[in-house]
């Protein structure tokens, strides 16, 4: 299935995990914000929410200067 | 021969543009001069935002700076001058002269400290709402177990590179830190300003969002919960939705880990050898090839496979796998946590 990830489109297999899609692109898996389909996604359930066809997935590096 | 208190004519006409607004108007201005603050960390975010509020108004703001003014501050702390830097004054001490030339109406009360668990309940004790000037996690965790300990409303603001973040936490209305980011990162796995930089208009926009709600909230608006991002060199502004965490131990269970030492980083002076000892909270791998990496730009720098050496502005940090750094030469314990904020993070 297609999903958009950081804008960009993305073939990935049906059912794959926001944790799978972090892991495939080599990003950290804690201290990121991810957000799917405007919605922030809570770190604890990246390994269960599965993604659908079209989901839009931003990863942001957060921001801790000041 | 003391100065006389200012008229009202005289006030009203300071701030005529805002009681023009519809959404502040007189009864608004009051509210705000009423207002009582903690602004946490005066660099780049908390001198615009001390700035903003102290010419809107505000009645009363404590700012707590730890650190004192150099050269490479003056890109973008918008309250400090050439001969702040070459005097070496703090950071608290040389805004608070400088609002009180902008605001003399406004009750300015400068802190030269760092802000730790056991000082940061009385430090908001008369206050009823604190902004966060930062530049780290570790006080940023300390600042939300307080909040939410006490119900005291904060405002998040971070900057990094081209991006900052913000957003309001409400205690018992909102998420709260530690659902967005359940556990610090390890020292030296995130970027800081120092190791990324920080482009200066950054700052200037998070700080006004913050400062703006700040006004809101005073007014008795009823606060943005959302998480606001804003990346200022592809000038995309994007606001997302975040939940509370049922199990988050802060904001649900009230455990306030970070108001207790055993959970926080803790500075121990070395005496009689003229260096202080930074131990990190909770056990941590620090990757110290890739740290000596990101520094060696920044200074001297050395690995031997166990201990990173590294040497800026005759300034000698040891730094260990465990995320334990030695700062030699000072045995000002202020001073050598706002070091190893700066180059190691955390």
């Amino acid at each position: 299935m297609r999903i958009v990830v950081d804008g960009l489109p993305e073939e990935v297999k049906d059912g794959t995990t926001v944790l799978e899609v972090l892991q495939k692109r080599s990003e950290p898996t804690t201290h990121i914000i991810v957000e799917v389909n405007g919605s922030f996604v809570h770190p604890k359930i990246y390994g269960k929410t599965r993604l659908k066809q079209d989901d839009r997935v931003e990863v942001v590096y957060p921001a801790f200067g000041g | 021969m003391k100065p006389s208190a200012p008229n009202t004519d005289f006030v009203s006409d300071r701030y005529a543009r805002q009681i023009r607004l519809p959404e502040i108007g007189t009864a608004g201005q009051q509210l705000i001069s009423e207002g009582s603050l903690l602004l946490i960390g005066c660099g780049a975010l908390g001198s615009t935002i001390a700035n903003n509020l102290v010419r809107a108004g505000v009645g009363f703001i404590r700012i707590v700076d730890r650190d004192v003014i150099e050269l490479n501050n003056l890109q973008r702390q918008v309250l400090f001058d050439e001969d702040d830097v070459a005097r070496g004054l703090p950071k608290a001490e040389a805004a608070a002269k400088q609002l009180g030339r902008i605001n003399t109406s406004v009750k300015i009360d400068a802190r030269v400290e760092d802000v730790t668990p056991r000082k940061i309940e009385s430090m908001m004790a008369d206050v009823s709402l604190v902004l966060d000037g930062t530049d780290n996690f570790e006080t940023r965790y300390v600042i939300n177990d307080a909040c939410i300990k006490h119900d005291v409303p904060w405002i998040y603001g971070g900057v990094i590179g081209m991006t900052g973040m913000t957003m309001n936490i409400f205690p018992g209305s909102g998420p709260c830190l530690r659902c967005v980011f359940p556990t610090s990162p390890p020292a030296g796995s995130v970027p800081t300003c120092e190791t990324a930089g920080v482009l200066n208009t950054v700052p200037a926009v998070i700080a006004s969002i913050q400062s703006t709600e700040a006004l809101k909230i005073l007014c008795g608006e009823d606060p943005s919960l959302q998480m606001t991002y804003v990346d200022m060199w592809k000038q995309s502004f994007r606001q997302m939705s975040v939940a509370r965490d049922q199990e988050c131990p802060a904001c649900q269970h009230r455990r306030f880990d970070y108001l207790s030492t055993e959970e926080t980083a803790w500075t121990t002076t070395l005496c009689g050898r003229n260096a202080v000892q930074i131990t990190p909270a909770g056990d941590q791998t620090i990757e110290l090839e890739r740290l000596s990496q990101d520094l060696s730009t920044m200074g001297e720098v050395s690995f031997n496979g166990s201990v990173l050496r590294f040497v800026v502005n005759d300034q000698e940090i040891l730094v260990f796998p465990d995320g334990r750094a030695m700062i030699n030469g000072t045995d000002d314990e202020k001073f050598a946590r706002s070091l190893y904020a700066r180059y190691i993070g955390g």
